[in-house]
C-alpha cells in the first residue's frame, strides 16, 4: 500500500459519508410552501382538540386555494383565513411585507392606562428601572403593585431575569400594609419563571399550578408526559390579603402568574378574564423565508380545565370591565373595585 | 507462579514501550466547515463557517497509541434564508397606535468535541503499519436562534489508524471511527418542553437524564482524519490535516451533519 492509496480510501470515505442520503431544501414554490406548514402544525400543534378544529379538513379546504402560480401575497392570503381559524394569539406569521397574528391579540377595547392609576389612585408613586414595576399606595393601608411585562429580553444565566428582584424591596417597602393590589393588568408575558419568582413572594409552601403536555410526536394525541409546575416560596413573603388584577390583555406568562396567584388562598382575582394562550410557542420557518409560531403545549389548570382561548376567569361575582369613558374621565373601574373590596 | 509471569511480561512490555515512547502535544487552529439539517428546529439546511482550534496529546510506543483531542468552534449558522427582514407589528400599550417595525433573525453554532482513541499495531511493514483501537467520542452542540437547543452524543466504538513512513521526516496518518453504541441527548421532538427549559436553569447536567442509547441503526455516524506531518527538527514538526465526520440521528426528528475541518498546525514532540 502506498500513499495514494491511503488518499484514495480517504477520499472515498469521505465521498461516501458526505453524500449517503444528504436532504435537499424543500422546494420553494407556493405549493410546498403550503405543503410544509401545514405538515408542521400537523405534527407539532398541541391544541387542535381544544380549538375544536379538524385539520385534515383545513387541508381539504384550503389546499386547492393554491397554485403553482399564486403570487406571495395570495399564498400569505390563504395562510390568514386557515391560521384563523386557530383563533390563537400564539400563532403568527411573518414575511417582509406582511405580518399576521391569529386569535384577538391586543384588545383595544380592554381600556386600562397606567397613567390613570399613577395620577388618581396613587400617592407618591415610584417605577423601577424600566418600568417593569410601578408602585404607591391606594390608601395608607392598601398598597399597589403593577407588573407591566414578564421580560425584559435580557439574556441571563439565573432560571429570572434581574429586573423581578427589586419586588422584595418593594414588599418590604409595604410590610406596613393590611393588603396589595397585585395590577397584571396589559402585561403580555414574557417567562414563567420570572413570573413563578414574584408568586413565591406570596406563597410560605411550594404550590403546583398547572400541568404542561408537550407534543412529541406526529400524531395528534402524541404528547409527552406530564409535567407538573410549581412555585416555591422565596425572598420576602407577603401573607396579607391580595386582589389579583387582569383583564383580556393579561397574556401568555401573565396568565401563568394569574394561575399561580390563584392558588393562594388569601388572593382574590378580580378584573376581566385573560387572554388564554399559555403554550410554548415556538419559531418555524418557510423555505421561501417566512416564519410563523406555532402553540406545542396544552396547559391544564388545577381542575384540569385547558384555558386556551378562554382566558382565566376572576372568581365568581368578580367579573368587572373598565370603559373608554371611564378611562378618559380618569376612573379605573376595575381598581376602584378591588379597593371597595378590600376595605370591607 | 503463573500470574508473576505474566505481571512480569507486562513489565517489560511496559519499559521496552516506555523506552521508545513520544509524547506530542499539537495545537490546530482551523477552518471548520459544518453542515447541518435538524427537524426539529427547521426544514432548511444550515452552514456554519468559523475559525477553531483543535489542542491534541498523543503518546506513542512502538506497539501503542493513545490520542486525546479537544475541539471548541463557534459561529454564525446560515441557511438559504439567512438575512429576510420581517414585519411586524404591535400596539403601544399607552397611545393604543399600532407600529410597524423589520427584525432580522441570527442563528450560533457550538460545537465542543472531546476524543480518545485507543490504537495497537498489529501489522508493520518496512513503511506500511496497521494499529486497530477503540476511539470514545463526546459531543456537545448547542445551537442558538429562536429557542437554544441542545444535542450531546457520547459514543464508542472501532477504529482504524494506517501510518506511511516514506522518509525519516515525513509521515502520513489516516483513521477511520465508527462508533457503534452511543448515548444521545437531543432536543424535545417539539424543540422545547418544560422540563428540558427547567432543567437547562437548574442545571444542565440533569438534560443528559433524557438521553437514550442508541444503535447504529438510529445513531449512525462516521469519522475519518487524514494527517500529514514533516519533522522539521527533534521536536518541532509541521503538521497539516483534514478532518471529517458524517453523523446521521434518526430521533426524535431526522438531523444530519457533516464537518469537515482544515487543519494546519504545529507539534512539539518530547
Amino acid at each position: 500500500m502506498n500513499t495514494r492509496t491511503i488518499i484514495y480510501v480517504f477520499l472515498i470515505v469521505i465521498n461516501i459519508s458526505s453524500c449517503a442520503a444528504w436532504p435537499k431544501d424543500p422546494v420553494n414554490d407556493p405549493e410546498s410552501n403550503f405543503e410544509v406548514l401545514w405538515q408542521e402544525f400537523s405534527d407539532c400543534y398541541a391544541l387542535f382538540d381544544v380549538k375544536g378544529v379538524d385539520w385534515d379538513q383545513v387541508y381539504s379546504d384550503y389546499r386547492p386555494l393554491v397554485s403553482q402560480n399564486s403570487t406571495d401575497e395570495e399564498l400569505f392570503a390563504v395562510f390568514i383565513s386557515m391560521l384563523t381559524l386557530l383563533n390563537d394569539t400564539h400563532v403568527k406569521i411573518s414575511s417582509p411585507f406582511d405580518y399576521f397574528k391569529s386569535g384577538q391579540g391586543y384588545n383595544t377595547d380592554q381600556f386600562f392606562s397606567i397613567n390613570v392609576v399613577k395620577n388618581n389612585y396613587l400617592t407618591n408613586p415610584k417605577s423601577t428601572s424600566g418600568d417593569y414595576f410601578t408602585y404607591g399606595y391606594l390608601t395608607p393601608e392598601i398598597g399597589y403593585i403593577h407588573i407591566s411585562t414578564m421580560t425584559s429580553g435580557e439574556t441571563t444565566a439565573e432560571s429570572y431575569e434581574k429586573w423581578v428582584e427589586p419586588i422584595d424591596s418593594i414588599l418590604k417597602g409595604f410590610s406596613n400594609t393590611s393588603a396589595l393590589v397585585i395590577d397584571v393588568r396589559h402585561n403580555g408575558g414574557g417567562l414563567p419563571a420570572n413570573a413563578k419568582y414574584i408568586a413565591g413572594r406570596f406563597t410560605d409552601k411550594e404550590r403546583i399550578y398547572n400541568t404542561s403536555y408537550t407534543k412529541n410526536g406526529p400524531g395528534k394525541n402524541d404528547f409527552g408526559p406530564a409535567i407538573v409546575n410549581s412555585f416555591l416560596p422565596g425572598g420576602t413573603y407577603y401573607s396579607n390579603p391580595v386582589v389579583l388584577l387582569t383583564d383580556n390583555n393579561t397574556a401568555s406568562a401573565a396568565e401563568d402568574f394569574t394561575l399561580a396567584m390563584n392558588t393562594i388562598p388569601n388572593v382574590i382575582h378580580m378584573g376581566s378574564p385573560t387572554t388564554g394562550i399559555l403554550s410554548l410557542a415556538l419559531k418555524r420557518e418557510l423555505q421561501n423565508g417566512w416564519v410563523y409560531t406555532i402553540s406545542v403545549q396544552k396547559i391544564l389548570d388545577n381542575n384540569g380545565v385547558c384555558p386556551e382561548g378562554t382566558g382565566i376567569l376572576p372568581n365568581a361575582g368578580n367579573i368587572i370591565y373598565n370603559t373608554n369613558a371611564e378611562i378618559e374621565a380618569g376612573i379605573d373601574n376595575q381598581l376602584a373595585s378591588a379597593i371597595t373590596f378590600l376595605e370591607s | 507462579m503463573k500470574q508473576k509471569t505474566i505481571v512480569i511480561t507486562i513489565l517489560l512490555i511496559l519499559c521496552i514501550e516506555i523506552s521508545a515512547q513520544q509524547h506530542t502535544i499539537s495545537v490546530q487552529p482551523g477552518f471548520f466547515i459544518n453542515l447541518y439539517k435538524d427537524e426539529v428546529t427547521s426544514p432548511l439546511n444550515h452552514w456554519a463557517l468559523s475559525m477553531g482550534v483543535i489542542l491534541t496529546y498523543e503518546f506513542e510506543s512502538d506497539m501503542n497509541i493513545h490520542k486525546v483531542d479537544i475541539s471548541f468552534t463557534m459561529g454564525e449558522s446560515r441557511n438559504s434564508i439567512t438575512g429576510t427582514k420581517y414585519l411586524y407589528r404591535y400596539v403601544d400599550p399607552d397611545t393604543g397606535d399600532i407600529i410597524e417595525d423589520y427584525y432580522t433573525r441570527t442563528k450560533e453554532n457550538m460545537n465542543i468535541t472531546l476524543n480518545y482513541t485507543y490504537n495497537r499495531k498489529i501489522f508493520s511493514g518496512s513503511t506500511y503499519s496497521i494499529w486497530p483501537g477503540l476511539q470514545f467520542c463526546y459531543t456537545f452542540n448547542m445551537q442558538f436562534s429562536d429557542f437554544p437547543t441542545f444535542n450531546s452524543y457520547i459514543s464508542i466504538g472501532p477504529s482504524l489508524l494506517q501510518k506511511f513512513c516514506f522518509s525519516d521526516k515525513d509521515e502520513i496518518k489516516a483513521s477511520i471511527g465508527i462508533p457503534l453504541l452511543s448515548f444521545v441527548v437531543r432536543p424535545p421532538y417539539a424543540g422545547v418542553d418544560d422540563q428540558v427549559l427547567d432543567m437547562a436553569f437548574s442545571n444542565p447536567l440533569l438534560l443528559y437524564t433524557t438521553g437514550k442509547l442508541m444503535t447504529v441503526n438510529k445513531y449512525f455516524s462516521v469519522n475519518a482524519n487524514i494527517e500529514y506531518r514533516r519533522k522539521f527538527l527533534p521536536w518541532l514538526e509541521g503538521y497539516i490535516g483534514l478532518q471529517t465526520k458524517y453523523t446521521y440521528i434518526a430521533e426524535p426528528r431526522p438531523k444530519w451533519d457533516y464537518t469537515l475541518d482544515l487543519l494546519p498546525g504545529i507539534n512539539f514532540t518530547f
